[in-house]
């Protein structure tokens, strides 16, 4: 402000403005005092832009400090410990890590970018080489407090980048990303672990944070933590691989979320460590942090749109980064990694068996064969699709939409599916485990289909009654009654079916039970883990008890006297030493507690399941007291016998409660802890247990039935009949069952709690000992804490008697922790452990008695389920059969009675079988499934390797609507057949190899059978010509009899298929077209034969089923010149002589008789017979060319004698108007 | 840059050389027995003025730093009394043409390395903290290692035989415990944040800085010994400096570099409240009243 101004503003508004420019001065000064004042702060600018922000990447490096550049070792993994499969001679582990001895104090101090990696496989790649010149900086100033600005380096050729930005020295963000890509899609993304400064725990990690919360306190906290998908849309055609490998429909792999918060806890290493993977998604997640995300597979449909579907299971989709050396960052030529996206294992084909053959387009249930059960979920995804997908695109010219259901995809080098029919498994003894296999499945898919039989004749029942009309009701009724015949039988086949496949349990108990102890073994083994214990205490001696000996050797070697500040100091940092031992001593005890609890749970879980004798006496009981009443005097029971009725009800309902308790807690405890054996146990004795509930349901309502029969019935007459008409079956069944179980469960049951509650003894045993053993040390610590406080009470005098009391005693403690002396903790420990170790493998040697006992029990229980379900299907089909009876067609609840009986049936065909023998059924699928895979090695190509290029090898469609095509199977599985050359060559439907096979694949019942059939005359190994050629002048019958056409090669037949689901029409082909290059000879006989020199076979048949009928079209020709001879001389040769078939037609002779080239010696013989044509038989017919001569001879056969041919074909007239005038040319 | 001498008792060399009776020329040899380099601040403002080649003016420019500590070397003949070391400064004379175009020229020559430690400065104001290593003599320089030419084509000013400039400045990186969550916290299940004391933090190591204070191709430079002026634009040749703790980046400019990165302090690029203000006014008695003036 100019004097000038100052004056002028003074002229007017004096003091205010004096006040204003005095304040202004002051500030100006202080302004000026503070930028003089100020931190100098230099920054780095870019010399050519010096009013931009620097952003530098040339001529940078970057390293990690390791120890020997004066960084303190780090650990920052959630492990304790390297795994052994680590090679930790590596100078990575030297160099950076804490050795285990000092690894509780590292962890104190969790300092560092390296303490944003969790993994060890990330740490290993990115400290094997931690130098860099990937880096950058953004706007970098200096100064006395310390650097402002951002640093990024990415390490392990660019797959991990540390990010920082920091302000005077204090870092406030820190991102560590790691690349990586979605495993078997392979949309690239990125792992992002996010540390930043805030004063609040992170709401992602408040699980974790909660205990620490540090409210106010602005530190550095784990803030976010999630993946990035860098590419949202993975375009399967612009891969590498996709010249050599097409997707057929598969568009891309799709991510809508393209963040989706993840926790490393859900991830872990490799088993080999060459990467590490983390779910997408967890379900079990209680903390409503994480959100569903969306992505899924990008389809094509018939116009080329894009149709999406979104994976119901996110969780088995995975984020996969690769450590390996020497790899960059470019995830497309990352190798494909075994189970992140492929599996090594064989992908099986279950061909269905033929379908019923009766009726062209008939009812056909086609169960679902397919092993989704051993299927797993990471490459076998469940879709929900937005669209119908064209799944023929790429394959065949006409679209076939479909909606999804699921998808299998892998990137594996595997040529070909295993057909369990192939050599290796008919070869040798696994036939018969091939053929169990094929067995349990039939089962298992018969069991899931078995209520759909029965639901599908509402379905039928409701069209049948819309076609025929209420007119025709005597027809409608006829016809529903063939129809629940039909639908019973097929039912009560099935469920012989499921019995057969249920008796593969009793054979292959024994090798399951093998695996499944196996699998408990480990798990006992991991649970205990001696050498992790024994490792803590002796880290103990050389660790705290080293320290605090250090400690003392320090003031004896200064016997000053001891003043107060030197007592506290020793005394605090003892204090602090002798809680850290304490601790680690409570840890040795830890695992057994979690063992204790599972096994102890499971124990408890079974004794509620030991009253089946109780049960069993107690029906008993009532059934011999009811039959007393019922035997007394009818008016003086009546009052019992409702008691009896009153008392029993209530007892049979307290009963259902207790089992469904029992069944409820069983359940609970398996779906808690997932131990394999044990949870088989469970889930064995769930299935057992429902069926106890059914029992007790039925008696229960038969027990009201009764109540209400006698009701009706007057007082003095006897209820007996009514007795045995409502309750005696069921409550005699009950009673069975009651007794079975007592007499076949209650033993094993009891056996196996026995087992439970030994072994949980014996952990607790071995838990009091080891206590026993600590407290050893426990008492070691108290005796230090009181030589502790001697050495405080020595204040002022001289300390050097009490510290050496102190040092020895620790010196023993050290000795017993280290020791290797018969006293020492290891030895004990040895000793402690050997009777556990005993008793847990007793346990184990004496639990697979009762398992192998419960499998065999399973299996009769399925027998005993299918049984009933026989008895439930007669019982309900003669209900239905009524029902029917009952019908009227004019009303408008006609059906309801029907439907009813229906929904019941089905209803009680899935409480008491599908749901019970599924699981049985499917633990013995994957128990199969596993022995086949180890055959299926030594099949070429079977087996899956690495390859880049995506393959779709199955996917589960939902089935068409399609008339004609009955498909009463939920899903259909459409198999890529070829893996080797996908798609063109191997089209889904439109060319497979085997049109029999191949449609059963679809899972589709399409007319095959019917097709075959019109298809059977075309069959050409064993074509006998006899059938053809036949009365021909001379009795070709008998000499033609052995004459059969030389097989095919299988190239030669073509069969393809097409589905217009559009135009509602399916059609099939099969194409021959054949040259044999031999001559084959049709007879010899005393000198004279005949030969078809080159014959060639040209055949074409249709069959294409409309919405309305089904049409089969048929041409055949059979050719070739044809030779006569005699003598070895030929005397006549018909040049491209024809038999043509077709259907309108018939069989026809075509000659030209230009073509007919007869000896010479014969010439005159045929000229001079010229004028005599012979008489042609019926049908016969002289063919004449538009100038009215001669071309030929065909002989026509009308439909009449078609029909006859093939009512009687042994008498057919076929061609011997043909051979005759063929014969009368001749000679 | 403020230069004592501390001349020899003994040994002193003077020449003299006169032509055609008025053009001559002088040499001096002041054998030395020490020298102490110190960095001038603008408060000296003549001595700035003369000693930096500056006008009034640019020295009012100048930041007006307050050193508490400033980077000085002590510069002594070395090795023993007597040895062969010599140490000394020349003053050379020369007037050729009548007065016009006289021109003195002041060498300070050295056989041994002068500069024999590093030496730490403490600007308060603006507050930085530095160390400045021994100054690396240029070997080209032979064994002259500084120079003032009173015709000097950038002005007359002191230039010493080093080209580059190597500091260091305190820790740049302040790593502190961070709360990572408690699958994470170990066996012992604690976090390793106690709510009753501090966080633990770890310094990083001393930031290395070599700069060439001057952009342009030259061998003899401004002195080393003065941070700030020393980081006026300065090229930065080499850094190592840690942004996040232990991640240590380096920057070595390669002669095929394509970007210069320079360094400078902030001040340099921020205004500043001007030095000189209205007087106070209450300190103006004459203010005239408004109604004298109409």
């Amino acid at each position: 402000m100019s004097d000038r101004l100052a004056q002028w503003y003074g002229l007017h508004h004096k003091d205010a403005v004096l006040q204003i420019y005095h304040a202004l001065r002051r500030q100006h000064l202080a302004n000026r005092a503070s930028l003089s004042n100020r931190l100098a702060v230099f920054t780095l600018k870019d010399g050519a832009y010096p009013e931009k922000p620097l952003n530098l990447a040339e001529d940078l490096t970057a390293r990690l400090r390791s120890t020997k550049a004066g960084a303190p070792p780090v650990f920052p993994l959630a492990l304790d410990e390297l795994r052994d499969s680590f090679d930790k001679a590596e100078d990575w582990v030297a160099d950076f890590l804490a050795p285990s001895s000092n690894l509780a104090n590292i962890r104190k101090i969790p300092i560092g970018l390296l303490y944003t990696l969790e993994f060890a496989s990330e740490l290993r790649a990115v400290l094997r080489n931690p130098l860099t010149s990937e880096v950058r900086i953004h706007d970098l100033s200096l100064s006395a407090l310390g650097g402002s600005g951002t640093a990024q380096a990415s390490f392990d050729n660019g797959r991990t980048t540390f990010e920082v930005s920091s302000s005077n020295g204090q870092a406030w963000r820190i991102v560590k990303s790691r690349v990586g890509r979605i495993g078997v899609s392979w949309n690239r993304a990125r792992h992002v672990v996010v540390y930043g400064r805030s004063t609040v725990p992170s709401s992602q990690f408040i699980n974790e944070q909660e205990d620490a919360k540090h409210p106010g306190r602005p530190l550095l906290r784990k803030l976010e933590e999630y993946i990035e998908i860098l590419e949202p849309q993975r375009m399967f055609s612009r891969e590498h691989s996709a010249q050599s490998n097409r997707c057929g429909c598969l568009h891309s792999f799709c991510f809508a979320t393209e963040r989706i918060y993840v926790n490393s806890a859900w991830g872990c290493d490799l088993p080999d460590h060459s990467g590490y993977e983390i779910a997408l998604y967890n379900p079990d997640d209680s903390s409503g942090f994480y959100v569903k995300p969306w992505l899924g597979p990008v389809t094509f449909d018939a116009n080329e749109a894009l149709v999406h579907h979104w994976h119901e299971h996110p969780e088995d989709v995975y984020f996969y980064s690769n450590s390996d050396e020497g790899v960059g960052s470019d995830t497309d030529i990352w190798s494909p990694k075994e189970d992140v996206d492929y599996q090594a294992r064989a992908t099986f084909s279950i061909v269905a068996p033929a379908g019923d053959a009766g009726g062209l387009l008939g009812r056909k249930v086609v169960p679902d064969y397919s092993l989704a059960v051993a299927e797993n979920p990471r490459f076998t995804m469940r879709v929900t699709p937005q669209g119908q997908a064209n799944i023929a695109h790429g394959r065949g010219d006409k679209a076939l939409l479909a909606s999804l259901r699921s998808l299998q995809i892998e990137r594996t080098s595997a040529t070909s599916r295993v057909d369990l029919r192939a050599k290796p498994f008919q070869s040798r003894d696994p036939k018969q485990t091939a053929a169990s296999l094929f067995k349990v499945v039939a089962g298992a898919a018969e069991a899931r289909n078995i209520e759909a039989v029965i639901a599908s004749l509402l379905k039928d029942a409701r069209q049948l009654l819309k076609s025929i009309g209420s007119d025709g009701c005597m027809a409608f009724k006829e016809r529903l009654t063939a129809e629940v015949d039909k639908a019973f039988t097929e039912a009560k086949a099935a469920v012989d079916t499921i019995t057969a496949a249920g008796s593969e349990l009793a054979g292959s108990a024994a090798s399951m039970v093998d695996g499944q102890l196996k699998e408990m073994q480990l798990w006992l083994a991991r649970a205990l883990n001696g050498d992790t214990c024994k490792a803590l205490v002796r880290d103990l001696a050389s660790n705290q008890l080293q320290a605090l000996r250090q400690v003392l050797q320090q003031i004896l070697q200064q016997p000053q006297k001891i003043d107060e500040a030197l007592a506290a100091s020793l005394t605090a940092s003892f204090q602090r030493e002798l809680a850290a031992v304490e601790l680690l001593l409570n840890r040795l005890v830890e695992p057994l507690s979690g063992l204790h609890q599972t096994l102890a749970r499971y124990a408890l879980g079974l004794s509620s399941w030991q009253g089946h004798q109780a049960l069993a006496t107690e029906v008993h009981q009532a059934r011999e007291d009811l039959e007393l009443y019922l035997s007394g005097d009818p008016a003086a029971m009546r009052r019992k016998i409702d008691t009896w009725i009153a008392v029993t009800e209530k007892r049979l309902s307290d009963l259902r409660e207790n089992v469904s308790q029992a069944n409820n807690r069983l359940e609970g405890e398996h779906s808690r802890n997932r131990q394999g054996t044990l949870g088989a146990v469970a889930s064995q004795l769930g299935q057992w247990g429902r069926q106890i509930e059914f029992a007790l349901n039925d008696a229960s309502s038969a027990l009201v039935a009764f109540s209400e029969a006698i009701a009706t019935v007057a007082a003095d007459k006897p209820l007996r009949n009514a007795y045995d008409k409502c309750l005696k079956t069921s409550l005699e069944a009950l009673d069975a069952f009651a007794a079975y179980s007592a007499a076949a469960l209650d033993g094993p049951l009891k056996a196996t709690a026995g087992l439970l509650n030994g072994a949980v003894q014996a952990i607790d045993d071995f838990g009091e000992e080891l206590r026993s053993i600590t407290l050893g040390s426990h008492s070691s610590v108290t005796a230090l804490k009181d030589q502790l406080k001697v050495v405080e009470s020595s204040v002022g005098a001289s300390i050097k008697p009490a510290v050496e009391q102190l040092d020895t005693l620790i010196a023993q403690m050290q000795e017993f922790c280290a020791g290797s002396t018969q006293s020492s903790f290891a030895a004990l420990y040895e000793r402690q452990i050997e009777p556990l170790t005993r008793a847990l493998k007793d346990f184990v040697v004496a639990f697979k008695t009762v398992l192998e006992k419960l499998k065999i029990e399973a299996e009769r229980s399925i027998g005993s389920a299918g049984n009933e379900a026989q008895s439930v299907l007669t019982l309900q089909q003669a209900a239905l059969l009524k029902a029917i009876g009952n019908i009227d067609c004019a009303a408008a609840d006609a059906l309801d009675a029907f439907q009813a009986g229906v929904e019941q049936t089905a209803q009680s065909l899935r409480d008491r079988l599908s749901v019970q023998v599924s699981p049985m059924l499917d633990e013995l699928t994957q128990h199969y499934v596993g022995v086949v895979s180890a055959i299926a090695q030594d099949i070429p190509g079977a087996i899956g390797e690495a390859s880049a290029a995506l393959k779709s090898i199955k996917m589960l469609i939902e089935p068409p609507d399609i008339p004609h095509f009955c498909i009463n199977t939920g899903q259909i599985e459409c198999v890529f057949d070829d893996l080797r050359t996908q798609i063109e060559t191997s089209p889904f439907v439109a060319r497979l190899n085997d049109l029999e096979g191949g449609i059963r694949d679809l899972g589709m019942a399409l007319p095959v059978q019917g097709f075959q059939n019109s298809l059977k005359m075309l069959e050409l190994q064993g074509l006998r010509f006899n059938q053809v050629i036949k009365q021909a002048g001379m009795d070709f019958e008998a000499l033609l009899k052995k004459f059969q056409l030389p097989s095919l090669p299988d190239g030669t037949i073509r069969f393809s298929h097409q589905v217009d689901a559009e135009k509602r029409i399916a059609s099939a082909r099969v194409e021959v077209d054949h040259t044999f290059t031999s001559t084959e000879q049709l007879f010899n006989i005393a000198g004279f034969s005949m030969d078809v020199r080159h014959p060639r076979l040209q055949v074409e048949s249709r069959l294409q089923a409309t919405e309305f009928q089904a049409i089969t079209r048929t041409q055949a020709r059979f050719g070739g010149d044809w030779i006569m001879n005699f003598g070895g001389q030929p005397l006549v040769t018909f040049r491209d002589a024809n038999v043509q078939y077709s259907d309108s037609g018939g069989f026809r002779f075509d000659l030209d008789p230009r073509n007919v080239y007869p000896h010479p010696a014969l010439l005159f013989i045929t000229q001079a017979f010229q004028a005599k044509l012979p008489k042609l038989p019926e049908g016969g017919k002289v063919e004449k060319d538009a100038e009215g001569h001669p071309i030929g001879v065909s002989l026509t056969q009308d439909e009449r004698d078609r029909d006859k041919y093939q009512r009687n074909p042994e008498k057919n007239m076929g061609f011997d108007g043909i051979g005759r005038s063929v014969m009368g040319w001749a000679i | 840059m403020a230069i004592e001498f501390t001349f020899d008792s003994s040994g002193h060399e003077a020449y003299l050389a006169i032509y055609e009776g008025t053009e001559f020329f002088s040499k001096i040899k002041l054998r030395l027995t020490r020298a102490s380099l110190t960095p001038v601040y603008p408060r000296y403002r003549e001595l700035h003025a003369a000693l930096r080649n500056m006008s009034g003016r640019e020295v009012d420019d100048e930041w007006d730093p307050f050193v508490g500590r400033t980077a000085s070397w002590e510069v002594s003949s070395g090795g023993q009394e007597g040895g062969n070391s010599e140490f000394y400064l020349e003053l050379v004379y020369e007037n050729r043409s009548m007065e016009r175009d006289a021109a003195w020229l002041m060498t300070l020559v050295s056989s041994d390395d002068p500069f024999r430690h590093a030496s730490l400065q403490v600007t308060h104001a603006p507050f930085s903290v530095s160390r400045f290593d021994k100054p690396r003599m240029d070997p080209e320089g032979g064994e002259m290692f500084a120079q003032w030419l009173s015709n000097d084509p950038e002005g007359a000013q002191w230039r010493f035989a080093v080209e580059t400039v190597t500091m260091q400045l305190p820790p740049q990186a302040i790593g502190e415990t961070m709360e990572r969550g408690a699958r994470l916290w170990g066996a012992q299940r604690v976090t390793p944040i106690d709510d009753t004391k501090p966080v633990l933090q770890r310094f990083s190591r001393c930031t290395q800085l070599t700069v060439k204070p001057s952009r342009l191709p030259r061998r003899y430079t401004v002195h080393p010994g003065d941070l700030l002026t020393t980081l006026k634009d300065a090229q930065l040749e080499r850094l190592t400096v840690e942004v996040g703790y232990p991640l240590e980046l380096t920057y070595a400019r390669t002669e095929r570099a394509t970007r210069t990165v320079v360094i400078s302090e902030v001040g340099g690029s921020l205004g500043r409240p001007a030095i000189s203000l209205a007087p106070d006014l209450q300190a103006r008695s004459d203010v005239p009243d408004v109604s004298a003036i109409r």
